[in-house]
């Protein structure tokens, strides 16, 4: 069976025939793309339908965030949101809460909604996203205001801290006695961080990381994906908690009909080599990891690296001036194990993916990528540098002359450069920050991600970021480095096909392709830029098969 | 209960941790009830292996470096509460903890304040032979000037291979010689500012200066130096000796013997030796001195 959807309009970023009317399917592969009236030759003879939902929609390639953590998604997406930034969910859009009154007015509706079922203990409740910034201090006092029965769990958005109430902290068994003043626990505030966050987490580990849970978390994170139009995602550190566990879940919830996106596994390289494995012998179990690939699971010759630290908490590792308040970066590996482990990678064909944030960071994976290309050159090698913090214009040529691509986390840019500018880095870095410009200027491989949970798992958000360069303050921040609107959607599209490895499959509209779209109400190209993060995703198509977002 | 003392052992990639950890587990005496965290980083998860096989009693636990954009998943805790949980089976009276090659000392000393579990002193590793090239490193150079910084306790390693070796920084008086790290000598952390432990109280160091009375033959000076207890942290001084007039200097195990031109130098009036020690210590190490060094050296 055939089926010939006429659109308002289709994107097919497909530079040979950028724009067409019609798309026609057979067995979830594009037999062509272009006019009706040239589509007759299929038609011939055949039994075909045309389907008119599609009539006044305007059809992209379907969208694809090539890099985010399903895992954390899941640890995170049960829990209540309370944040400073829009967070658009399929259950609902959170809007912004940027008051101390807010953030306790919140809270009380959240506890006031909860139906306990007549169970004897109240349920408790796990609030995300609280920010001093804009949120005030937060102390225990606060959250037993709220209530002084419910066990209510208050984490701060970088993930870092928590904070509970006294219900909280006997539900999880937290013995006073136990604590004394030097842990990172302050215990009557109820605040617990650094290592103090892990033996919160160790006590809390029934609510937040029970398999049950976990399986919900991932529940809720296929209809996430599926409502910020994605039909293909990254995980871009498979084995983030564990990686036996992890990949056999996902390999049950994220495979079936039902399931309207594919995912590129990426392993984490350092779960390869755990278990006293020699490199060689991590390499071998990573090549093997093939064999598990089912039609919408796959595995590749794909390795995740790290280099510096976490762009949130400013650990990125940045070349002089460094920090203003003179504080320095972390390396999450030495530097000769990361340069060992991308060898081991390179020599044996992979396309190695390093997480980057700051200019020193980047330093480093770009120098370990020229010793590379000495020792044994390779083309469409693919080394990507993902979320590309902080760079500089030097080293976006090196990057370009070595063969390298750029996945960006923009939302950095939105979230963090007033931050960053006034506490962290100065104005100049800090609008620069996200310098996507200069990489398309340079001719490229540019692909935008969210790391979801760091952005919101929505590539129209994410492109509208990219776009405008508009910060939290509403600050346009360095409009020399925005993208057009033609450069964001390649970057949401076909670009981050390109980045795994499946541009021969998606990321376009075109004769030959599976038939992913993301179908939307408006036209991203010529909509008010402003506009772009609010265009209403109507459904996607997986490979033929139409998955409305209204049925959720 | 009491706390359970944690000890760690520091140091950038190369320095010596895991060789360290295998000494002291066999050794002729290593403690009892001792639980090892070994940092698990890709090929040095190699060496957790070779401690294991190496020692069998001992429990070891390989560490990750947890979540990176977070601390979800964070494992240090979870193997202290791990040992925790196993009390009842492995009584666990001590703990050794391997430090990844990139941590700040500090920052994993505060860690440490663990329900349960207390700090003890950190000692860091310092890899003699490629120190001045490591702390130049566009890359690791700030990292590793600030392990030494922040160390209770530093221990240079690979001394044959740098016999002029000299430590940057102002921490050259915590260089210690083959120490036994579990002694009770390193219960407390030397400095209060590397933890957030108010109860801990540091060393000083003490110094005395020896004024030479006889010359040495430069074998005995030789012998006499290796015979220093590892409380001594430093000596340094001019040596008449039989080969002529020497300026010593001894830090961790290194020592060096410069035979000073008398032409060239302004030669001092009378060789003498100055032992910077722990202050704890005082009595053994002068106690030591008196017996070893009174046929040469006077003593007030
Ligand atoms: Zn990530
Ligand atoms: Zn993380």
């Amino acid at each position: 069976m055939l089926t010939l959807y006429p659109a308002r309009s289709i994107i097919t970023m497909n530079d040979s025939m950028p724009r067409a009317s019609a798309v026609l399917v057979r067995d979830g592969i594009i037999l062509e793309v272009g006019e009706r009236e040239n589509m007759q030759p299929w038609l011939e003879g055949q039994e075909y339908q045309v389907d008119e939902q599609f009539a006044d929609k305007v059809i992209c390639p379907g969208f694809i965030d090539p890099h985010l953590h399903p895992s954390m998604a899941a640890v995170l997406l049960p829990m209540e949101f309370i944040t400073a930034m829009r967070w658009k969910l399929p259950w609902g859009t959170v809007e912004p809460t940027t008051t101390k009154d807010g953030f306790d007015e919140r809270m009380q509706t959240l506890h006031a909604g909860k139906n306990d079922g007549g169970a004897d203990e109240p349920e408790p409740l796990f609030i995300w996203g609280f920010h001093q910034l804009w949120h005030g201090p937060m102390s225990k006092a606060r959250v037993n205001a709220i209530s002084t029965t419910r066990p209510i769990v208050v984490w701060h958005r970088s993930f870092h801290e928590l904070y509970m109430n006294d219900a909280a902290m006997a539900m999880a068994g937290v013995n006073i006695d136990d604590i004394k003043p030097s842990d990172q626990i302050d215990i009557d505030n109820g605040h617990f961080f650094e290592n103090g966050l892990g033996y919160a987490i160790q006590h809390l580990n029934p609510w937040i990381l029970a398999p049950d849970v976990y399986a919900a978390g991932l529940e809720r994170l296929k209809k996430v994906v599926h409502h910020g139009g994605h039909t293909t995602i990254g995980d871009l550190a498979t084995g983030l908690f564990d990686f036996e566990t992890e990949a056999t879940t996902l390999a049950q919830l994220l495979e079936g009909n039902e399931v309207p996106f594919r995912t590129r596994l990426v392993a984490h390289s350092a779960r390869m080599s755990g278990g006293g494995r020699t490199l060689e012998q991590a390499v071998e179990k990573a090549e093997g990891l093939v064999e598990r690939n089912s039609h919408r699971l796959h595995f590749g010759k794909h390795i995740k690296m790290f280099s510096d630290g976490a762009f949130f908490s400013a650990l990125a590792q940045l070349q002089a001036p460094g920090y203003i308040d003179e504080h320095h970066g972390e390396w999450l590996m030495p530097p000769e194990i990361l340069e060992k482990n991308i060898r081991a990678y390179w020599h044996a064909g992979f396309q190695i993916h390093v997480h980057v944030t700051g200019d020193l960071g980047l330093e480093l994976a770009i120098d370990v990528l020229e010793k590379m290309q000495f020792e044994r050159p390779r083309f469409n090698h693919g080394y990507t540098f993902e979320h590309f913090g902080i760079s500089t214009p030097e080293q976006i040529k090196r990057i370009k002359v070595l063969g390298g691509q750029v996945s960006a986390n923009a939302y950095y840019l939105h979230e963090l450069s007033d931050m960053y500018a006034k506490d962290a880095v100065g104005y100049e870095r800090a609008s620069q920050m996200a310098r996507l410009g200069t990489c398309f200027r340079e001719g490229i491989n540019t692909t935008l991600h969210s790391d979801f949970t760091m952005a919101p798992a929505e590539p129209l958000n994410s492109a509208w970021v990219a776009v405008n360069r508009i910060n939290s303050e509403g600050d346009v921040m360095c409009p020399e480095e925005c993208l057009t609107q033609q450069q964001a959607l390649q970057a949401i599209t076909i670009n981050a096909a390109h980045v795994m490895g499946m541009a021969d499959i998606t990321g376009s509209i075109r004769s030959g392709k599976r038939a992913d779209f993301t179908i939307l109400d408006e036209d991203p190209l010529t909509c008010d830029p402003m506009d772009l993060r609010d265009i209403n995703i109507y459904a996607t198509v997986f490979e033929g098969k139409v998955f409305p977002t209204t049925t959720l | 209960m009491i706390d359970i003392p944690i000890t760690i052992i520091g140091g950038y990639l190369g320095a010596g941790k895991t060789s360290l950890i295998n000494s002291i587990l066999t050794g002729d005496s290593p403690p009892a009830n001792l639980a090892v965290l070994v940092n698990d980083f890709g090929d040095i998860n190699l060496d957790a292996k070779w401690i294991k096989e190496q020692s069998p009693d001992g429990k070891i636990i390989g560490l990750t470096n947890g979540c990176v954009c977070c601390t979800i998943g964070e494992d240090l805790s979870e193997a202290l509460e791990t040992l925790r949980a196993q009390l009842g089976e492995f009584p666990i009276e001590h703990v050794l903890l391997e430090a990844s090659g990139v941590a700040s000392p500090k920052k994993l000393q505060r860690q440490c304040s663990y329900p349960g579990y207390s700090p003890r002193a950190t000692f860091v590793l310092v890899d003699a032979a490629n120190h001045d090239k490591q702390c130049q490193d566009k890359f690791v150079g700030y990292l590793v000037k600030q392990q030494v910084d922040e160390a209770d306790y530093l221990i240079a390693s690979k001394l044959d291979l740098a016999p002029t070796f000299t430590l940057h920084g102002d921490n050259i008086g915590k260089v210690l010689h083959k120490p036994n790290i579990f002694s009770p000598d390193y219960d407390q952390q030397d400095t209060a500012e590397t933890t957030a432990n108010p109860h801990s109280h540091g060393h000083g160091f003490a110094s005395c200066t020896l004024p030479q009375i006889a010359q040495v033959n430069i074998n005995h000076l030789r012998a006499l130096c290796d015979a220093l207890p590892s409380t001594v942290h430093r000596v340094k001084g001019y040596v008449e000796t039989d080969q002529g007039l020497q300026l010593l200097q001894r830090v961790g195990d290194a020592l060096t013997l410069e035979k000073v031109e008398q032409q060239t130098a302004t030669p001092p009036e009378q060789g003498h030796l100055v032992f910077i020690y722990i202050d704890q210590q005082e009595h053994a190490v002068r106690q030591h001195l008196q017996q070893n060094l009174k046929q040469h050296w006077r003593f007030a």
